[in-house]
């Protein structure tokens, strides 16, 4: 453990100034004869001369943080329309963009404050293709059964319901009549909802990105989906008819259909792995997926098409799972192990392939052999909900489907029911966003940050948090006012790399966090490392490097910090923001770096306990909840890693 | 892929493991013997979800009783008590069927059926002569049924006198389907119910 390397109260000024956001903020901090504080830390302004007089006319890095969702269904994916989501891409895009709607139980809903940007990713497998059916698409209606429920549907309600149910239950047995899987079909109902993100897309105000899940249940519920995000307008992204699991439940063969569309239309795809905690062990497998030793072509392949991950969405939390890392006090969060998608239960050896710290060091293990890292992402935070409701706050959580809209009873009710094994409703999370350090709010501009991972993931709250490695960052960095500018100027940003460290100098990072101001105040920030030692095995260590109340917070013994405490109240659902620190910053270098050995560093931010969502209800419908249930969460935020090569 | 989930859904999954042993009836489409695909009701049924919604707010607001407490957690005594719930349920649209015979409100209203959406059980009000014949535990409705979706607490006020049809319906604990005219020809023979309040119930 490090002590903070720099007094917190005296970096809330430069803080402020780096997130460049309103936020909380406390009385100036007292200066003594040798701290000159922050104002005195402020650039010299330069003489006035060809470069004009204000300072940020030439500045070209990212100064604002845009959020949004990269998972979100609707009722064009055929689970949410069966489970009886009525919200529709569009209503979900005017709900992203802060207007009130009703939800598919008939409950207005409006979030506390409006997204940036939002990617409908609606399962490509028969997108919104019961609409199809009930207009009598011509390509459908050669099918004699899609026939018969055009006329049920048009029929009357019992007819139509009838019709629903056994849609429903052929498609469990993958019987879908052969037309739905069509993919002239497919590429019609593409073309429409291409036109509605086109409508919605407003550059500069809010992105609308063109995206769909690809949904391999490889086996039998080894969830491999991915998000595929475009960087390109309709024009493009309608050249090509999505790639379904009814072509291929590989995703070797999404990259092929990534890399032909980009070569057909100059366009830009990425995807964004579904977070792995329901792969069964295949989400980050050390071998390709029919099971030969990764090359470095494969490794290349799959690093370039997959720069983010999804590492906290409503189907718990993929950081790191504790029992591969007992040491680490916040792995115990949200977590999902019971099995796959289907609730297929996991075997030994499996959770070690499904977290992200092991995969991203297995990357560098991996890196090492074959020359190059399959495994380097970022990270990114989304819903998965299905209810068109993209909503992660926990006073204002709207469940995963219909069934767990809120009401008395959703937390005990089965949120999946495969053949008896269940996942109950209180298991569900109220998570999670992604921030996205852009020049502008264009999906050219958010694209290209997602390419550069200059992104981070959170489970729900707005906090803002920016990381920078280099070899020269130096305590005082941590007190100038253009936080950003030195950490540009000086290093890298989350997502970058750093290499060949000169003689005698380790990596140090800037970094530094503000609360989001409508949820609780900051725990600490952390550092994760991974690396790979000298004998070829991969190693972590989780770094406290700056936390809350530090005056009065001293690391015990065992080197751990006192629990910064909670303040929640059980009897009101509320807290105070007494404890915690709303802002935090310092500059912190690798105490046992070895320039030989590869790396990893990213920042986990955590804040003060906060009421869970469960504690809201049971408070809100006056519900006793047993007493697996946790009422309490200490929300976070992950950025995406730096990586350190000795090459 | 198709995922089964939970809401009202969750009642009627503990019923049917025992069901098969405690309720006469047959079919599969009620939930209390099977997947009751309550998801399915929103799109041929809209906004049939609006209904479990309105039914836990009219509770919160005191304007329908709270449900009882927890289920219990002994697989015996559960079976009992959803058993208990079913013959209630049985006892009330039999005597909705006596009344409306009794009442003559039967004249120009057509078949309808009746969902309980938490148990996701039908019950089907036939028209047959001059009288009505009662299927409790239907297997959906029959094609030009005018379909009435509501949920038990509401089943109960209903029966007990202490909420009229019409009232229900304002607040969304009844919602109908099916052709305007025949809807509002079961409407109104509907709201000619008015049963005894439970104290002066006559005893059978």
């Amino acid at each position: 453990m490090k002590a903070p390397s720099v007094n917190v109260a005296r970096a809330i000024a430069p803080v402020v100034a780096l997130l460049v956001l309103q936020g909380c903020s406390r009385p100036p901090p007292p200066q003594t004869a040798d701290d000159k504080g922050p104002e005195a830390a402020a650039a010299t302004p330069a003489p006035v001369g060809k470069a004009g007089f204000s300072p940020y006319t030439a500045r070209s890095y990212p100064t604002r943080v845009y959020w949004g969702d990269q998972h979100l269904h609707t009722s064009w994916s055929p689970d949410a329309v069966g489970a009886g989501t009525r919200v529709g891409p569009e209503e979900a895009l005017r709900f992203a963009r802060g207007e009130e709607i009703v939800s598919s139980t008939g409950i207005p809903v409006k979030l506390a404050r409006p997204l940036d940007w939002l990617a409908v990713s609606d399962h490509s497998d028969a997108m919104g293709i019961m609409s199809e059916v009930i207009a009598g698409n011509p390509k459908l209606m050669t099918d004699p059964v899609l026939k018969r429920w055009n006329k049920q549907m048009n029929a009357d309600a019992q007819q139509a319901y009838a019709a629903v149910l056994e849609g429903i239950a052929m498609q469990g047995k993958g019987q879908l009549p052969t037309p739905m899987k069509d993919p002239a079909v497919a590429l019609d109902m593409w073309h429409k909802m291409t036109a509605i993100m086109e409508g919605y897309n407003d550059p500069g105000r809010f992105t609308a990105f063109i995206a769909y899940e690809w949904t391999s249940n490889y086996g039998g519920g080894n969830n491999l989906h991915r998000n595929v995000i475009y960087r390109d307008g309709k024009a493009l992204a309608d050249q090509l008819s999505p790639l379904t699991t009814f072509v291929s439940e590989n995703p070797e063969d999404l990259w092929k259909w990534m890399q032909s569309y980009e070569q057909r239309t100059g366009g830009k795809l990425l995807a964004i792995p579904h977070n792995g905690n329901l792969s069964n062990g295949l989400m980050f497998a050390t071998t390709t997926f029919k099971g030969d030793p990764i090359t470095r072509e494969w490794a290349e392949t799959r690093a370039r098409y997959e720069p983010l991950y999804e590492i906290t969405q409503g189907k718990g939390t993929s950081e790191q799972h504790p029992s591969l890392a007992p040491s680490d006090e916040f792995a115990q969060f949200e977590i999902w192990d019971k099995g796959n998608l289907n609730v297929v239960p996991k075997k030994p050896g499996m959770i070690q392939f499904e977290y992200a710290r092991e995969a991203l060091k297995n990357g560098l293990a991996i890196e090492a052999r074959v020359g190059a890292n399959p495994f380097k992402f970022g990270m990114a935070g989304g819903t998965d909900n299905h209810t068109g409701l993209t909503t992660a706050e926990e006073d204002n959580f709207f469940g995963k489907f219909p069934s767990s809209e809120p009401s008395p009873e959703r937390w005990s009710e089965n949120a999946f029911n495969f053949e008896g094994r269940t996942i109950k409703g209180w298991e569900l999370g109220a998570s999670g966003y992604t921030g996205v350090w852009a020049t502008a709010n264009t999906r050219e501009a958010l694209w290209d940050a997602m390419q550069r991972k200059e992104v981070y993931g959170t489970t729900g709250p707005r906090i803002t948090v920016r990381l920078f490695g280099g070899f020269e960052f130096q305590a005082q960095d941590a007190r100038t006012r253009d936080l950003a500018a030195v950490g540009y100027a000086k290093g890298v940003p989350m997502g970058g790399d750093l290499s060949r460290a000169p003689a005698g100098k380790s990596p140090t990072f800037l970094v530094a966090a503000m609360k989001d101001p409508l949820s609780g105040n900051l725990d600490r920030i952390q550092i994760v490392k991974g690396w790979v030692d000298a004998k070829g095995a991969t190693r972590e260590k989780v770094y406290d490097v700056v936390w809350s109340q530090a005056e009065r917070r001293k690391p015990g013994k065992d080197g751990r910090l006192p629990s910064v405490g909670n303040t929640v109240d059980l009897a009101t659902g509320t807290w105070r923001n007494t404890i915690g620190d709303p802002e935090l910053v310092t500059v912190w270098k690798d105490p046992e770096f070895d320039p030989a050995q590869r790396a990893f560093y990213y920042a986990r931010v955590i804040e003060i306990p906060t009421p869970r969502w469960t504690l809201l209800d049971s408070l809100r419908f006056g519900v006793k909840m047993g007493p697996e249930v946790p009422m309490t969460l200490q929300e976070r935020a992950y950025t995406s890693p730096i990586w350190y090569s000795p090459s | 892929m198709i995922l089964r989930v939970g809401s009202g859904a969750a009642i009627a999954v503990r019923i049917m493991a025992f069901s098969a042993l405690v309720l006469p009836g047959p079919g599969i489409a009620c939930g209390f013997h099977g997947n009751p695909a309550v998801g399915a009701l929103n799109i041929a049924y809209p906004n049939a979800l609006w209904v479990r919604t309105a039914v836990w707010q009219a509770q919160l607001e005191g304007v329908l009783g709270r449900p009882a407490a927890e289920a219990p957690s002994d697989p015996f005594a559960a079976r009992v008590a959803l058993a208990r719930r079913y013959r209630a349920a049985s006892d009330r649209f039999a005597a909705l069927r006596e009344d409306l015979a009794e009442g003559g409100a039967k004249h120009g209203t057509p078949s309808f059926t009746v969902l309980l959406i938490g148990p996701m059980l039908w019950s089907r009000f036939e028209l047959t002569g001059d009288d009505y014949r009662l299927q409790v535990h239907a297997e959906g409705a029959a094609p030009g049924d005018v379909v009435l979706i509501t949920d038990e607490p509401v089943l109960e006020v209903l029966a007990d006198g202490r909420m009229p049809v019409s009232r229900a319906i304002d607040l969304g604990l009844v919602r109908l389907y099916g052709k305007p005219s025949d809807v509002s020809a079961v409407t109104a023979a509907l709201d000619s119910w008015r049963p005894a309040p439970p104290n002066l119930k006559r005893t059978s």
